[in-house]
């Protein structure tokens, strides 16, 4: 099987052989568009190990530009897919803004959340697309130079194992386990169709800027962000920086000055319904 | 820090106000600094017209009610300025 992963202006060529590699490419990528302008520029291959007698079939995961292969089961090597797929997507993405954000919709309007890997964004999101809110990306959301409308890497999100508990019956939903080396459980990542996504790939117009704060046992904070320092926090965010004019700074400066930015603080997710009722 | 010294803005850093505060970037190393209100006051002083102490002064002559605070203030946020390299004293 040959697909092609475009997002924000970039593609992602996958050559995939045997029907474990295949299975794991449709549950990863099967929401994303596999049509698009642009050519691949590089190249992973996945394919099935030979069997050797392993109760689970192992993936043998080449990476591009060398000779590099990661070889185990789905669960152990679907990370690497995953940060390989979205590392060359951003790596010459020179079209707009790639940022490691969340991004959902509700009333064809965007929810963009720029936050830090482990601060609990993708559980949030996970939440949000349970409480009337469809699912665009948990990581990677896209703003072409000059518009205004945001577009998502629709991939499955990953709840790392402390956040599975907090959402009863997850065994029904599509999931792939996510191991560590040591088969030790780090986390599910859960399947596009359970994450009410929207069909297709249209980028809609972003309604507001949210910035999360997860605290244990913290208290709801809201704080309408000066668009200075919405600026400034919005470029830690910033991927690709290096590829764009000014590293982003007029675009920054043209977000920040147009949207509405908020930092939002919580410590639970009963505290967020008034947030969710105002957007 | 000496209060003698005259700060002077770095040429390569693109200032940008928004809402008095100040969004600084430097286009060398693609980065940004947020200067909120107080930062940005001093930044636009820093001009090298003004000693490090005669700034103090002109901002506690325009902000008397917070006078104890700003010397403290302003050297903080000089040397803020000094340690991100957006100022040079002389």
């Amino acid at each position: 099987m040959k697909r092609n992963l475009h997002f924000a202006g970039r593609a992602v060529g996958l050559r995939v052989t045997g029907p474990a590699s295949c299975a794991l490419v449709d549950f990863m990528f099967g929401h994303m568009p596999a049509q698009g302008r642009a050519r691949p520029h590089v190249f992973l291959t996945l394919k099935d190990a030979p069997d050797d007698g392993s109760a689970e079939t192992e993936i043998c995961l080449t990476l591009p530009g060398d000779s590099q292969v990661l070889r185990g089961p789905a669960s152990q090597v679907v990370l690497r897919l995953l940060t390989e797929v979205d590392y060359h997507l951003a790596d010459r993405c020179r079209a707009g803004l790639y940022l490691h954000a969340a991004s959902l919709v509700r009333d064809g309007q965007v929810l963009l959340m720029p936050a830090p890997s482990g601060s609990g964004k993708s559980t949030l999101t996970y939440w949000l697309t349970r409480n009337g809110f469809h699912y665009l990306s948990d990581e990677s959301s896209f703003i072409p130079l000059g518009g205004q409308a945001c577009s998502g890497f629709t991939r499955p999100t990953h709840l790392k194992k402390g956040s599975l508990a907090l959402f009863p019956n997850l065994e029904d939903q599509p999931h792939q386990e996510v191991r560590w080396a040591d088969n030790s459980l780090f986390g599910w990542l859960i399947g596009t169709a359970a994450l009410n996504p929207l069909p297709g790939s249209a980028a809609l117009p972003i309604r507001q800027i949210v910035f999360p704060h997860y605290q244990s046992g913290g208290r709801l904070e809201t704080e309408r962000l000066s668009p200075a320092r919405a600026a400034f926090e919005l470029a830690g965010f910033l991927t690709n920086a290096r590829n764009l004019p000014e590293h982003g700074f007029p675009e920054i400066l043209r977000l920040a000055r147009s949207l509405p930015a908020w930092r939002l603080g919580y410590g639970d997710f009963a505290q967020l319904e008034e947030f969710i009722r105002s957007f | 820090m000496n209060l003698d010294t005259r700060p002077v803005r770095q040429e390569e850093f693109r200032t940008e106000v928004l809402e008095q505060e100040i969004l600084l970037y430097f286009p060398d190393g693609g980065k940004f600094l947020y200067l909120n209100q107080t930062a940005a006051l001093v930044w636009e002083r820093c001009d090298g017209s003004l000693s490090a102490a005669e700034i103090i002064q002109a901002l506690q002559t325009a902000f008397p009610e917070a006078a104890q605070e700003i010397q403290t203030d302003v050297v903080d946020t000089l040397q803020s300025f000094q340690k991100h390299g957006c100022i040079r004293l002389e």
